[in-house]
């Protein structure tokens, strides 16, 4: 009998024994993935493609909404809202809430990077081109957010009470995680190992582009100037589409299937402003439609969207050329060096061998030279067509229109019918450090 | 001959402990009025020789005079008889409390109803009904449990059930109950394999109700506190027929079913249309659903053997089911096999082993919120004739699915399932209270789903084509010991001891195109061409340790305390083990003697107890979510991984339901009248909510546990047998009520789902409706726009403080200058789905052969949102547009309707003739037959209710636990008529 109960006590122990943790077999979690340089790579080409795929489309729709570069055509909540824009534009509309989230969720991952990449042992060439990738990666989001929100947890934190950072320290942090990728590169250039990864990018030259941007939206026109001067205008970088997986979201909000947004007339501008009508970026961006808004939007014609949207495997360009000659433009013209600002805005108007094809094709500005005014409008002109949908309108209008206090009421004829967009709800509810939403 | 001499021999080395001079002791059992009682359990006080009543009711056993023999019959008080004669024959009384009934879920041994503390339901097959149409044991269960809750989701063929044993216990996981058979611990799981608009199958559709022998049932957490983590939902166990010692017998049975279409829904018969103008002008219309339904038959062949010697018993079953739904092409069919076989390998070592095999086919069509032919039904316009053309094209419907003819015709879609259930079950008793048990259990099941839908189907010109399985593995490995002994003549102590390792493995892979070959039957999902797919594997395991001890004092005073520590690979490290502890008592105060020399003879007995205890559930978090995990993404080639929008929580621990209740058990009138009731009270805590995080955290959300909810009630089982005799009248009845409350969720709303109609929201019942309501002047009646049309209330919110110092947003309506509405769009709690009570009354006549059975089943209070409804407000198919056609109502005055979700909440109360059935026993017993009995029955054959579409006992989302009835192109629940023999030889 004891050698029965024996047996029983190991049959049971056989069958019973007792697996207490499974290995996750279909993701890995956190500490799988920061704990090792070929975890920290993957990390960098996941947060592209949800860059890409996911926080793109709102980044540049949600202020083309709100700037008149998109007319809406139908009337669903998110784009009608916005459209209207004013004081009773909610926080929790859901455009906003995408902006908002996309981009601090891709902001994290380069955070991720930036926190775990120096514990790890790697070709110093993988190292530095890992923490610049990551460093410009993060400079971008925390500058797509700052174009729309009037303050930015330039850290996010990780269980729920970000702290918020003014606009100032957010440029500033901006150009310094820029200076930095610089440096980083050119004490150890990127390694051929990493560079695999940068697909369809020129890190480089990307960086000096997003420094000159930034620099120009803190007001450090010299230190824009030389950084918009040290980008190569030959050479190209683009967010790359497939068309299949990884779709032109852009193509797909505002072209693909007859879609509710559309590009309005005249790139939404009114007034002076409208472009020359043998200005070569409207063929370039627009395919001409008949096409009107319902009267409740204001009624404005619709173009259909071509440039680089008009398929869904079409890639879009991280910066343009034109924008390094109207951020010297710019800077030379805040600088109160008028001749130098007309030069630039020259070099922009006769362009005939942009490396993307955006040529206007155009004589000289014929305007004021003189009037510091009226070339800032004409960079602002230039601005809207030659960057059209890349996000930076609202932005744009806000710095060069600085006087026009957009209304409290539902505005749809205005160039913006808001400064900043209000904090969402979801952060607002969670987030006690949220400050108050601006008064438009 | 030789086998038999070896027999002999052995019967002979076994029984030699026995071999001294006995006598065989014979006689017949039968009850109060004469009625053999076949399958009598004999013991023979004191040994284990035992033997069972025949068919006739005699019996056999070796005893002597003296020897004091037990008869224990399941349903009947267990009588002890001291033998006097040879022949000792005994008339046992009918146990309307069933207090002497052996209780083994959740106790610390082998025990009878009578010790326990808390309320637990024990259900024979005996007390259903073997005449009725039932699929699933679910079904087989409706108004016979007491404080049960038990809704059929969906009239196809293989509807999935659901069965709230208290109330919910959860918001985001499953408050169904855990189901054991035979000691395995088997997978009730509802998954989709294929979308078929939110109907499921759960998989306890696998089992043959038939098979069950009977069930055990705790209700709460103070009666499983010793199942753990996995019991506040109560516990299901079931026990399937076993065989008796003695000769062979074999139950054949066979019946034939038809099923048809109890109510159809209303719609557009007016033969008029709106013409360009506005104009009613004649038009044909017709009625989709004389195509859509079709009368269904059915049939069932069961046949059961089971015998056995003294030491050997089995019982072996096999079944084949095959029923058709009233929705046309739509099917279930259903093979089993089972075998039970006990063997005493010694005199102290019982072996059992028990396999159940399942294999069904289903055929079905994507109703609900999906694409199928009543989904159609609700958005087309029936001016469209759905015949196809001499070249066999479909005409479309002007909607964006195909017409419902074209789907039942063409569309295929179909689910597998192979299930196979195994045990081990070892019992030793070495010595004298002593019972020790090892328990292994293997469930595995198989589940394939297929869709194809043919190139060119209307609205889908490219075909698709789906291929999903679902692979489920569940074991346990149990081991328990039970010790009784007496402490003192009148003190006596049963310890539990156990422990429970339980792993799961769980595999999901699909594969999908959207493009199919223009060769009909070549159905295969090429993998080559795939446009989609998913593989996910998952893996967790669950353990833990009980300890329980009663003590009981002169067999009238009960006192249980018990403690369980449970782990779950799911949870976080540090959150892992739990503690569940538990307490009751139970007093039979009519033992005592002052009781029964004064009210005794009127109040035969009452049993007073009381129960308090603590279980968790787990079904909230899936395995791995409590890490934040990253999904793979590729970008223009390269492989790469960003963090999934849910953050981990390492902190997470089982959600926990603390329980008491307090009930007594009163039988009066000799037996002839028992009456259980219990109250309880549930406070369930922790919570786990997928909740929002502050998007600067880089995530979403993240599960915490941040809700609090609770369930009060009571639950009534009645048992009457108002005459006796040769005519014989049973009554059994149970009312049910249980309160739920919302407590605590963080956030104080949470979207359940159903469009975010069904929510969670503090200070509410769980899964009310949310939505747009009927703006309403300051008098409260409707106020009515321009064109005398109603409207939607708009306003504004102001914050309301709740009980628990939360606020929620309350509407108030605003006015413009001409008292219209003006302001946001307004939305508030519009309807509650959970019933005021739930009741049932079951008569039973029986007079010498014959019998009548009927079952009223009542749901009172609920209500349900008929998406049906509001889908012919807008839609030109509706009544509705009929009711504008024929000028009844102003034309254009349906269509506001279809944005006030108010106008769509139903009341869902319903009373059902769940079942009538007679029968006919002709008694034989003739060399082959013993007796032949035939049934006749209908099923849900009428319902007295105000509901507007065809059954308010369905739910859209099949068995979500938060949402709850929402009817939308829900499949009604038939009517069945069935025909039926039982042959026992």
């Amino acid at each position: 009998m004891k050698n029965i109960f024996k047996l029983l006590i190991l049959f049971t122990l056989i069958l019973t024994s007792c697996d207490k943790d499974f290995l996750n077999v279909n993701q890995p979690a956190e500490d799988q993935v920061l704990t090792s340089k070929s975890g920290l790579i993957t990390v960098a080409v996941g947060m592209t493609s949800h860059f890409t795929t996911s926080t793109l489309a709102p980044v540049i729709e949600i202020p083309a909404l709100s700037t008149r570069e998109l007319g809406n055509l139908l009337t669903f909540v998110t784009p009608a809202e916005l459209v209207a824009g004013g004081a009773g534009l909610p926080n929790d509309n859901a455009g906003i809430t995408r902006l908002w989230s996309r981009l601090l969720r891709d902001k994290g991952a380069a955070e991720s990077i930036l926190n775990n990449v120096d514990a790890i042992e790697m070709d110093p060439g993988t190292k530095s081109g890992l923490k610049a990738y990551a460093k410009f990666f993060k400079a971008m989001t925390l500058g797509y957010l700052v174009q729309n929100f009037e303050s930015v947890p330039i850290d996010n934190n990780f269980s729920g009470n970000a702290a918020f950072n003014s606009r100032t320290e957010v440029l500033a942090e901006c150009v310094n995680l820029l200076t930095a990728a610089n440096a980083d590169i050119s004490a150890n250039p990127i390694s051929d190992e990493f560079l695999v990864y940068l697909q369809g990018m020129d890190l480089p030259n990307m960086i000096n582009a997003y420094l000159a941007r930034y620099n120009l939206f803190a007001g450090n026109y010299d230190a824009a100037i030389s950084a918009a001067n040290a980008v190569d205008l030959s050479s190209m970088s683009v967010w790359l589409f497939d068309g299949s997986t990884n779709r032109n979201p852009v193509f797909s909000f505002a072209v693909d299937n007859d879609p509710d947004t559309k590009p309005q007339d005249d790139f939404g501008l009114t007034g002076s402003l409208i472009p020359e009508v043998n200005d070569g970026r409207i063929e370039f961006y627009l395919s001409p439609s008949d096409e009107v808004e319902v009267p409740e939007f204001g009624s404005h014609g619709v173009e259909n969207l071509k440039g680089f949207f008009e398929f869904g495997n079409q890639n879009i360009p991280i910066y343009l050329p034109g924008e390094m000659l109207l951020i010297k433009a710019e800077a030379y013209a805040m600088k109160n060096d008028l001749d130098n600002a007309v030069v630039n805005i020259n070099l922009v108007r006769e362009k005939n061998n942009d490396i993307f094809g955006v040529n206007a094709n155009l004589d000289p500005w014929t305007g004021d030279v003189n009037n510091q005014d009226a070339i800032m409008d004409e960079i602002f002109r230039n601005r809207s067509i030659e960057l059209f949908m890349s996000g930076l309108r609202l932005e744009d209008s806000r710095r060069i229109n600085s006087n026009f206090i957009p209304s409290q009421s539902a505005d749809y004829l205005s160039e913006r019918n808001r400064n900043f967009y209000p904090y969402p709800a979801e952060e607002r509810f969670n987030n006690s450090n949220t400050p108050d939403d601006p008064s438009i | 001959m030789r086998k038999k001499i070896i027999f002999s021999f052995l019967v002979l080395l076994f029984s030699v402990g026995f071999a001294y001079a006995q006598n065989t002791v014979s006689g017949s059992v039968k009850d109060v009025a004469g009625q053999a009682l076949p399958g009598v359990n004999i013991q023979v006080k004191g040994t284990s020789q035992g033997a069972a009543s025949d068919f006739d009711g005699n019996y056999e056993i070796k005893a002597a005079v003296g020897d004091v023999l037990i008869f224990t019959y399941l349903g009947y008080s267990t009588k002890e008889v001291v033998v006097e004669d040879e022949i000792t024959d005994v008339v046992l009384n009918e146990d309307l409390l069933r207090l002497d009934e052996v209780i083994v879920t959740g106790t610390s041994g082998i025990t009878t109803k009578k010790q326990l503390g808390s309320a637990i339901s024990s259900v024979s097959y005996k007390d259903l009904s073997d005449a009725r149409s039932v699929v699933s044991i679910g079904e087989a269960l409706q108004g016979q449990v007491a404080g049960a809750y038990i809704t059929r989701n969906s009239g196809n063929p293989s509807g999935g059930m659901s069965i709230r044993l208290r109330g919910p216990s959860t918001l985001t996981g499953s408050s169904d109950p855990l189901y054991i058979i035979d000691g395995v611990i088997v997978n009730n799981k509802s998954n989709q394999a294929i979308n078929l608009g939110g109907y499921t199958q759960n998989r306890l559709v696998d089992i043959n109700p038939d098979d069950i022998e009977r069930m055990e049932i705790l209700k709460g957490a103070a009666a499983a506190a010793i199942y753990g983590s996995r019991a506040s939902n109560g516990v299901i166990q079931i026990f399937t027929k076993r065989g008796a010692s003695g000769a062979p017998k074999v139950t054949f049975s066979s019946s034939v079913q038809l099923s048809k279409v109890r109510n159809t829904l209303p719609y557009n018969d007016a033969q008029l249309a709106w013409d360009t103008n506005g104009v009613a002008v004649p038009a044909t219309r017709y009625n989709y659903q004389d195509y859509i339904f079709d009368e269904a038959t059915g049939y069932e062949t069961a046949i059961n053997v089971s015998g056995g010697s003294d030491k050997t018993k089995y019982s072996v079953s096999g079944s084949i089911f095959d029923n058709d739904g009233i929705v046309r092409n739509t099917n279930f069919n259903r093979k089993t096999f089972r075998l039970r076989l006990d063997q005493d390998l010694y005199s102290w070592l019982d072996m059992s082993v028990g396999s159940y095999l399942s294999l069904n086919e289903s055929q079905d069509m994507p109703n609900g919120k999906n694409y199928g032919p009543i989904t159609a039904l609700l958005f087309a316009d029936n001016v469209h004739n759905q015949d196809p053309d001499e070249f066999g094209n479909y005409p479309g419907i002007g909607i964006w699915m195909p017409s419902p003819r074209e789907t039942i015709d063409r569309i295929d879609a179909s689910q597998k399932n192979f299930r196979s259930i195994t045990d081990v079950q070892l019992t030793a008793t070495p010595f004298e209270g002593l019972r020790i048990n090892y328990t292994f259990g293997f469930d595995h099941s198989n589940s394939e789903g297929l869709l194809y839908i043919p190139k060119g189907v209307n609205t889908r010109p490219n075909g698709e084509t789906q291929k999903s399985t679902i692979t489920s593995s569940l074991m346990n490995s149990d081991f328990n010991i039970s010790y009784q002994f007496d402490i003192t003549d009148n003190l006596k102590s049963t310890t539990g001891l156990g422990y429970s390792y339980q792993k799961e493995e769980n595999n999901f892979f699909s594969v999908r195109n959207d493009q199919v070959g223009p060769i009909e039957g070549v159905i295969v999902t090429d993998p080559g061409t795939a446009v989609g797919g998913r593989d996910h594997r998952s893996e967790a395991s669950y353990w833990g340790g009980f300890l329980q001890q009663t003590v009981s004092y002169k067999n009238k005073l009960f006192l249980t305390l018990a403690g369980r520590i449970d782990g779950s690979s799911v949870f976080g490290e540090d959150e892992r083990q739990q503690f569940y502890p538990k307490i009751s008592a139970s007093y039979s105060i009519s033992d005592e003697d002052f009781w029964q020399e004064s009210i005794g003879s009127m109040v035969n007995s009452l049993k007073l107890r009381a129960a308090w205890g603590q279980a968790g559930n787990l079904t909230a978090l899936a395995p791995y979510q409590i890490f934040t995990n990253y999904n793979q993404l590729n970008y223009n080639g390269n492989i790469g991984y960003f963090p999934s929008s849910l953050q981990g929580n390492a902190d997470l621990k089982p959600e926990r339901q603390t329980e008491r209740e307090f009930g007594f058990d009163l039988g009066v009138f000799n037996g002839r009248l028992g009456l259980e009731f219990t109250y309880y009270n549930q406070d369930i805590e922790d919570l786990l909510i997928g909740r929002t995080l502050s998007p600067s955290t880089g995530f979403v959300n993240r599960f915490d546990n941040v809700g609090t909810m609770t369930n009060k009630g009571f639950e009534m089982l009645l048992r009457v047998k108002p005459v006796e005799g040769d005519f014989n009248w049973n009554i059994t009845a149970t009312l049910s009520q249980n309160k739920n409350k919302v407590t605590y969720v963080e956030g104080t709303r949470l979207a359940l789902g159903m469009f975010g109609t069904s929510v969670a929201q503090t200070d509410e019942a769980l899964g009310v409706f949310y939505g747009t309501f009927f703006a309403t002047d300051t008098n409260g009646d409707r106020l009515l726009d321009a064109n005398g049309f109603v409207q939607r209330a708009r306003g504004h919110y102001v914050d309301r403080e709740l009980s628990n110092g939360q606020t929620v947003q309350v509407p108030v309506q605003d006015y413009d200058a001409n008292g219209q509405p003006t302001g946001a769009i307004l939305k508030k709690i519009i309807g509650d789905p959970n019933p005021d009570f739930v009741a049932s009354i079951t008569n039973e006549f029986e007079y010498k052969n014959f019998g009548i059975r009927f079952q009223f089943d009542f749901v009172q209070g609920n209500d349900v949102m008929s998406w049906d409804k509001r889908m012919g407000y807008l839609f030109k198919g509706g009544q509705q547009t009929a009711q504008e056609l024929r000028g009844e109502v102003p034309q254009g005055s349906s269509r506001p309707n279809f944005f006030v979700f108010e106008s769509f909440i139903e009341d869902g109360s319903y009373i059902k003739m769940r079942e009538i059935s007679l029968y006919y026993n002709l008694i034989l017993k003739n060399q082959v037959v013993d007796n032949i009995k035939f049934t006749a029955s209908g099923t849900n054959l009428f319902s007295i209710d105000d509901y507007y579409g065809f059954d308010p006992e369905v739910n859209t989302e099949g068995q979500s636990n938060g949402v709850r009835g929402q009817d939308m192109a829900n499949v009604p629940i038939p009517q069945v008529y069935k025909l039926g023999v039982i042959v026992n030889f």
